[in-house]
């Protein structure tokens, strides 16, 4: 029987009205894509790209304009399916006064933990992110990266099956960063769905099983990253090692049967290339 | 993202305008529903707080009413309010000075104080700055003078005729009144006009709690100077004489009739 | 019942938050302060009696801060919230847009209720000292004592909280559609002067001189401003032996619990439609 999709949208468009005069602008145009549950999705974009609005609208934080978004079946505005989300927001700001385990406590308590778990599920997201040492001291003391990390921490509390991070490596030095992205494999692991919006193509590129970029309001592609990034008009030989490759070589080699030819490929560009390829004169 | 140009569809204009309708309907509900019960307790509670008048609201609008609405410091507001008319009222500019006051009576219309000496300025003081400022006792026309004065008297007595209407308990306010009149025409006309003082003075012994000198002032008015009135006021005094519970305050009334007001033979 | 422990929830955070912002200590230390203060500053009055005048201080301090505190901290706990996009981070949680509002209100006017009762804790301290003082010259003088009823304040003090509470009702519901923080801030002042004022609408709506047209429009604005002058009856309750009566003290609280509920309802019910 095939698996419910964690989440499923189908030709989702988002309108806003702006200015007096009641003008559309639109944010999100006939968007469709599927995430599969378990995968680790990268949702990409510049800025402005209506990442962020597809994101609230999968969150039931705005009403699409149409089409219609699923959320493990369900639709995204029932309150009820967002006790299985964890999301962390781009730049979060959180209730500065209380001290980094009230805060995640809290957060478990809003999503429903049991009252006799709180404190063993505090200890776990606490210790997921690297925030046991600094729980004890108040939010507003901490810098930008502990900030994101008990933002990661309050969305997982709850242990949701899916988890939402919005540039959750923004700030973070480059071992906090894979530290973050140790968790993100370790919630793969535990047969967790993550999406993950970043700027960091490499870390995208490292962490996800598939992706979808979209650009002014459009999806631009979707996919796995091979069915992404392999270029499928070419192909690429690797020759084994020894083997003298000079251009009467390759000559020959084309004339003779017998190659000493280890693989063929496609060639497969990175994902920050196709970014900038596909994108920056769009 | 891009820009749509086409406008909003009807439905969602429709839409729009029913998210607000149905807030109004809400709002206008609760107002509806609430009334019987803040009518009632409005009646009550405006009778005990003093709320400012229309008229007051009107004479002092944008000289700081506004902060007297905000519930409390009244009674600070108006003795600021006083101090600055006071500060006016020694530099003699009288049209601040009186609006000072008159603020300082409306946020705090209980206060005899203020009361008492804004009739006192504007009915003593004010037609004296006017004259001097005109070219003082000596260059000014008796006749102007006197305009002046009954102008000054007339605007003294509206402020009070004013509060008695807001407080129509208060025998005080008939009482300067009525001393007002008496000083203020004997130096107008050479003479008290003693039948517009006594029907002050009796005005504030119709109230509980007149002074036992308006009652004895009333009689010798009427008595000495307006034979037309003896009669009414025998006939008020000797119902106080009946209704008098103590040996002193029988004693009081029965000298007055006795004094004042024997009936001709 | 999850959805009330998510408001208590919602509410003790706010409440909790609140409470530990200066901005709250500020305006109790300075309202407190002023009542203590007046003490000294009786010298400075023209004819009323002392505890007249103290006690005018007392319950202009509590409803001018309290005001001040209602506007701002709703604003700042609910708006802000909003605006910040710390609310993003709750309402992606199993969360309501109705339980989040109410919650915060429900924050905001408990820590308004803890601002009343130090304020009249305050308040009554300062008339007690005093009352006492000049109840002592009374007695010299062979004249009757100074009258301070402090059933009357406590009563006061739950009138104000009420009066408070549609304060910090109506600052809900212009916050629920504001764009901007000055827009929720000034707005909400301008309506809490408007209901300071609505008794004056109300005696225009019934005069006799109105046409029919402008009575018929200021009778209908009348429904949609609640009486706030209607709670200002502190002089009366302390300081007047004859107090209020029972049912007038009654009907004021039913007038105000409807009031609250109703701008709340309307808070929740553009929150509902709010983009954010």
């Amino acid at each position: 029987m095939k698996q419910i999709p964690a989440i499923e949208i189908e030709n989702l468009t988002k309108d806003f009205r702006v200015g007096i005069r009641g003008v559309k602008l639109r944010a999100a145009d006939n968007v469709s894509f599927r995430v599969e549950q378990g995968e680790v999705f990268g949702l990409l974009g510049p800025n402005g790209s209506g990442k962020s609005t597809t994101l609230k609208i999968i969150l039931g934080l705005l009403r699409p304009t149409s089409g219609s978004c699923r959320i493990f079946g369900k639709n995204s505005g029932d309150v009820a399916v967002r006790s299985r989300i964890g999301f962390l927001p781009e730049a979060p700001y959180f209730y500065g006064y209380l001290s980094g385990r009230e805060l995640v406590k809290y957060y478990a308590r809003m999503s429903g933990v049991p009252a006799g778990k709180i404190d063993e599920r505090t200890a776990d997201a606490l210790a997921l992110t690297g925030m046991t040492d600094a729980a004890s001291r108040r939010v507003k003391t901490y810098s930008k990266g502990m900030l994101q990390r008990i933002g990661v921490a309050q969305a997982i509390v709850h242990d949701p099956d899916l988890v939402i991070l919005d540039e959750p490596t923004a700030g973070i030095d480059p071992i906090g960063s894979a530290e973050i992205g140790d968790a993100i494999r370790a919630m793969k692991s535990r047969g967790k769905t993550v999406v993950l919006c970043s700027h960091l193509l490499g870390q995208i590129e490292e962490l996800c099983d598939r992706v979808a970029i979209m650009n002014r309001g459009k999806l631009v592609v979707a996919g796995t990253l091979d069915e992404v990034l392999t270029q499928r008009g070419k192909q690429l030989a690797v020759i084994g090692a020894g083997t003298p490759l000079t251009p009467d070589l390759v000559e020959k080699l084309r004339e003779r049967d017998g190659l000493n030819i280890e693989s063929v490929s496609h060639p497969r560009i990175s994902l920050e290339r196709y970014f900038l390829e596909n994108l920056k004169n769009k | 993202m891009e820009n749509n140009p086409h406008s909003d569809s009807l439905l969602e204009k429709f839409r729009r305008t029913m998210k607000y309708a149905a807030a109004f309907a809400v709002i206008f509900a609760a107002g509806t529903l609430s009334a019987p019960l803040g009518d009632f307790a409005w009646t009550e509670a405006r009778e005990r707080i003093g709320t400012f008048s229309p008229k007051a609201l009107e004479r002092s609008a944008g000289t700081g009413v506004a902060l007297g609405t905000l519930g409390g410091f009244r009674t600070v507001l108006a003795d600021i309010a006083w101090l600055r008319g006071f500060h006016f009222w020694s530099e003699r500019d009288a049209p601040d000075c009186l609006k000072y006051c008159e603020l300082a009576m409306t946020l705090a219309p209980e206060q005899l104080f203020f009361l008492e000496n804004t009739a006192n300025y504007v009915a003593f003081e004010f037609p004296v700055w006017e004259i001097r400022k005109r070219g003082g006792f000596l260059r000014v026309p008796e006749s102007v003078q006197r305009e002046i004065q009954k102008k000054a008297l007339a605007d003294a007595l509206k402020i009070l005729d004013d509060a008695a209407e807001n407080n129509p308990d208060e025998p005080k306010i008939f009482v300067l009144a009525a001393q007002l009149i008496a000083i203020k025409t004997d130096r107008i006309y050479g003479a008290p006009d003693y039948a517009k003082s006594a029907e002050y003075y009796r005005r504030a012994c119709e109230l509980p709690g007149a002074p036992w000198f308006a009652f004895a002032t009333y009689a010798k008015f009427v008595g000495e100077h307006v034979p037309a009135e003896r009669a009414s006021a025998r006939a008020f005094l000797d119902k106080r004489l009946a209704a008098a519970k103590t040996p002193g305050q029988k004693r009081f009334f029965s000298e007055l009739l006795e004094e004042f007001l024997v009936p001709d033979s | 019942m999850f959805f009330l422990k998510k408001i208590f929830w919602i509410a003790r955070n706010t409440f909790t938050e609140a409470a530990r912002q200066k901005f709250f200590s500020f305006l109790l230390l300075l309202g407190a302060g002023l009542t203590a203060v007046s003490l000294s500053l009786t010298h400075f009055d023209f004819g009323d009696s002392e505890l007249k005048f103290i006690a005018d201080f007392g319950f202009g301090g509590i409803f001018l801060f309290g005001s001040v505190l209602a506007v701002v901290t709703t604003v700042q706990l609910f708006f802000t919230e909003i605006e910040n996009r710390t609310a993003l981070t709750m309402l992606a949680k199993p969360v309501r847009r109705g339980e989040f509002l109410f919650g915060k209100f429900l924050g905001v006017w408990c820590l308004l209720g803890v601002f009343v009762v130090l304020m009249c804790g305050v308040l009554a301290a300062v008339l007690a000292l005093r009352a006492g003082t000049l109840a002592e010259i009374a007695e010299a003088r062979s004249l009757p004592p100074p009258f301070v009823d402090f059933v009357g304040l406590a009563i006061f003090g739950v009138l104000q909280w009420v009066r408070l509470g549609i304060v910090a009702a109506m600052t809900i519901a212009v916050s629920s559609f504001a764009q901007t923080y000055l827009y929720a801030v000034v707005v909400s002042f301008v309506a809490l002067i408007i209901a300071q004022l609505q008794y004056v609408f109300a005696d225009f709506a019934s005069g006799e001189k109105v046409s029919f047209g402008v009575k018929a429009l200021t009778g209908t604005a009348t429904k949609l401003i609640p009486n706030l002058q209607l709670f200002n009856t502190g002089e009366a309750l302390v300081l007047d032996p004859a107090g209020l009566s029972a049912a007038t003290i009654m009907s004021a609280l039913g007038y105000g619990t409807i009031w609250i509920a109703a701008l709340v309802f309307v808070g929740m019910w553009f929150f509902r439609f709010r983009e954010i």
